[in-house]
C-alpha cells in the first residue's frame, strides 16, 4: 500500500505534468527570462501547497494556480525589477532563442508573425489571451484569477484579437513591402 | 458566460493562435519541482530544506513577530490608559485643557480649588497682571479659598488694560469707580500714576493722552461683556417652571 504522503506527491506531480505548459506560458509572458519563470513556478507551488493543506493537500484548481502565479510574479517583478532593468540589454541578447511559445511547431511564416504580435500586445490583453487560448480557462475563471469582471475579461480578449489582426497585417505589409 | 465564451470576433486569428504550441518547463526544472513536492509531502513545512523553505520561514517569522509587537503595543497602550483613568479618579493627576494661568496655579494646590467660585480665582489671577504689588500681598497673606471677597470688588480690582510700545507702557484700571492711569517708560521710570479726569488729563504726556480714550473704551466694553450673563435654558416641569413650584 502506498503511503498517503507519497500519494499526494504523485497527485501533485501528475497535475504539474498535465498543466506544465499552461503554467509556464502564463508565467513566462509575465517575466523576462525562462529562469525567472521557473523560479516563480517553484515559489508558487510551495505557496499553493500551503493553501491546499486546508483542503486535504489536493492539487489546486487552475484559476487558483494562475492567481497565485500572478501574485508571485508581481511580487518577483517588484523585488527584482530594478536589477532586471539594469541587465535588460544583456537579457535581450541572451533571450533571442528563449521563446514562451514553442517555435519548433511553426512551419509557416504567419505563425512566426503571430507569435511576435502576441508578444507585442499590452500586458493586460496578453494575459487574457494567454489564459484563454493556452491556459484553458473560461472568461469567468479568467475573471476570478485576474480579479476583474467577466465582461472586462471578454472585452479585453475581443480587443486583443482585433489588435492582433491589425498587427499581423501591418507586419505582413512591412515585410512584403 | 457561455455566450461570451463563444463570442469570436476573429475566428481565423483565434484558430491560428491555438495552433501555436506553448513552451514548457525544462526537464531540469521539473526535476527540481518534483524534489520540492517530495519534501513538502514527506516532511511538511516544518522540515523543508532548500532556499524556498528558508525564505518562506523567514517571511513567516517576520510577520509573526510583527503581529506580536502590535499585540504587546496594544496591551501597553491599554494598561497606560487604564492607569491614567485610575490616577485621575484618585486625584493623583489632574487634567487641564485650559491655557488659563489660574488653572495651572490651582493645579499645584488642589485642595484650595473651589470649583463653585471660578470668578474669584479669575479675579485674583487677573489682578496679577494689573497690580503686582497688591497681588503679592493678597497671594501671600491669603490662600485662594480664603479670598472671600465680593465679586464686584474683585472685578473692579482685576479690570485693567495696558498698552505698550517702544516708549513705554500705559495701564488703565478702575479704582473706586474712577479711571486710574499708570504710565512707565521702558526702563521702568514712572511717568504718570494718578486718576485721570479732565483736569488731570493735561498732565499726561501727549503721546499717551490720545490712547487713554481707546484704553478706556476697550476696558468698558470688556467689562460689559464680562457682566453679560449666558443665556440659560430652564426645563419646564410638570407643574410649570421650577420657580413656580411651591
Amino acid at each position: 500500500m502506498v503511503h498517503p504522503a507519497k500519494q499526494k506527491a504523485i497527485a501533485w506531480k501528475s497535475w504539474l505534468r498535465e498543466h506544465n505548459a499552461r503554467l509556464y506560458v502564463y508565467t513566462r509572458q509575465r517575466t523576462h527570462s525562462r529562469e525567472d519563470a521557473e523560479d516563480i513556478i517553484q515559489d508558487a507551488l510551495v505557496r499553493l501547497w500551503g493553501y491546499q493543506e486546508e483542503r486535504g493537500n489536493e492539487p489546486p484548481d487552475l484559476p487558483l494556480a494562475y492567481s497565485v502565479l500572478r501574485f508571485v510574479a508581481m511580487d518577483h517583478s517588484k523585488k527584482h525589477g530594478r536589477k532586471k532593468r539594469k541587465e535588460e540589454a544583456m537579457i535581450l541578447l541572451h533571450d533571442e532563442d528563449d521563446h514562451w511559445l514553442d517555435t519548433n511547431a511553426e512551419d509557416d511564416e504567419e505563425a512566426s508573425l503571430l507569435r511576435e504580435a502576441v508578444q507585442n500586445l499590452g500586458e493586460k490583453l496578453r494575459e487574457v489571451v494567454t489564459l484563454k487560448i493556452w491556459g484553458g480557462l473560461t472568461f469567468s475563471q479568467i475573471a476570478e484569477a485576474m480579479t476583474i469582471s467577466p465582461n472586462t475579461a471578454a472585452s479585453r480578449y475581443r480587443y486583443a484579437l482585433e489588435q492582433l489582426e491589425r498587427q499581423l497585417e501591418t507586419i505582413k505589409n512591412e515585410r512584403h513591402g | 458566460m457561455k455566450d461570451t465564451d463563444n463570442m469570436n470576433p476573429s475566428n481565423s486569428i483565434e484558430n491560428k493562435l491555438s495552433e501555436l504550441i506553448p513552451a514548457s518547463l525544462s526537464e531540469h526544472s521539473l526535476e527540481k519541482i518534483d524534489a520540492i513536492i517530495d519534501d513538502l509531502s514527506q516532511d511538511g513545512f516544518s522540515c523543508l530544506g532548500g532556499p524556498h523553505h528558508d525564505e518562506r520561514q523567514a517571511d513567516t517569522s517576520v510577520s509573526w513577530s510583527d503581529i506580536r509587537q502590535w499585540k504587546v503595543a496594544a496591551v501597553f497602550a491599554l494598561l497606560f490608559s487604564c492607569s491614567l483613568v485610575v490616577a485621575s479618579k484618585f486625584k493623583l493627576i489632574e487634567f487641564s485643557f485650559s491655557s488659563d494661568p489660574a488653572t495651572t496655579r490651582a493645579g499645584s494646590e488642589p485642595l484650595d480649588i473651589q470649583p463653585s467660585q471660578p470668578h474669584i480665582m479669575n479675579a485674583v489671577v487677573s489682578s496679577t497682571t494689573a497690580r503686582p504689588e497688591e497681588n503679592q500681598q493678597a497671594g501671600q497673606s491669603k490662600p485662594l479659598e480664603s479670598a472671600a471677597v465680593q465679586e464686584q470688588e474683585l472685578a473692579r480690582v482685576s479690570e485693567s488694560l495696558s498698552i505698550s510700545d517702544e516708549s513705554g507702557t500705559a495701564t488703565l484700571e478702575y479704582r473706586e469707580g474712577q479711571p486710574w492711569l499708570r504710565v512707565e517708560s521702558v526702563k521702568g521710570v514712572q511717568i504718570y500714576n494718578n486718576y485721570i479726569n479732565e483736569e488731570q488729563l493735561d498732565l499726561v504726556p501727549s503721546i499717551w493722552r490720545d490712547r487713554v480714550a481707546v484704553l478706556q473704551q476697550s476696558l468698558e466694553e470688556s467689562s460689559k461683556l464680562r457682566k453679560s450673563y449666558r443665556a440659560r435654558y430652564i426645563p419646564k416641569s410638570k407643574h410649570g417652571f421650577a420657580d413656580s413650584i411651591k
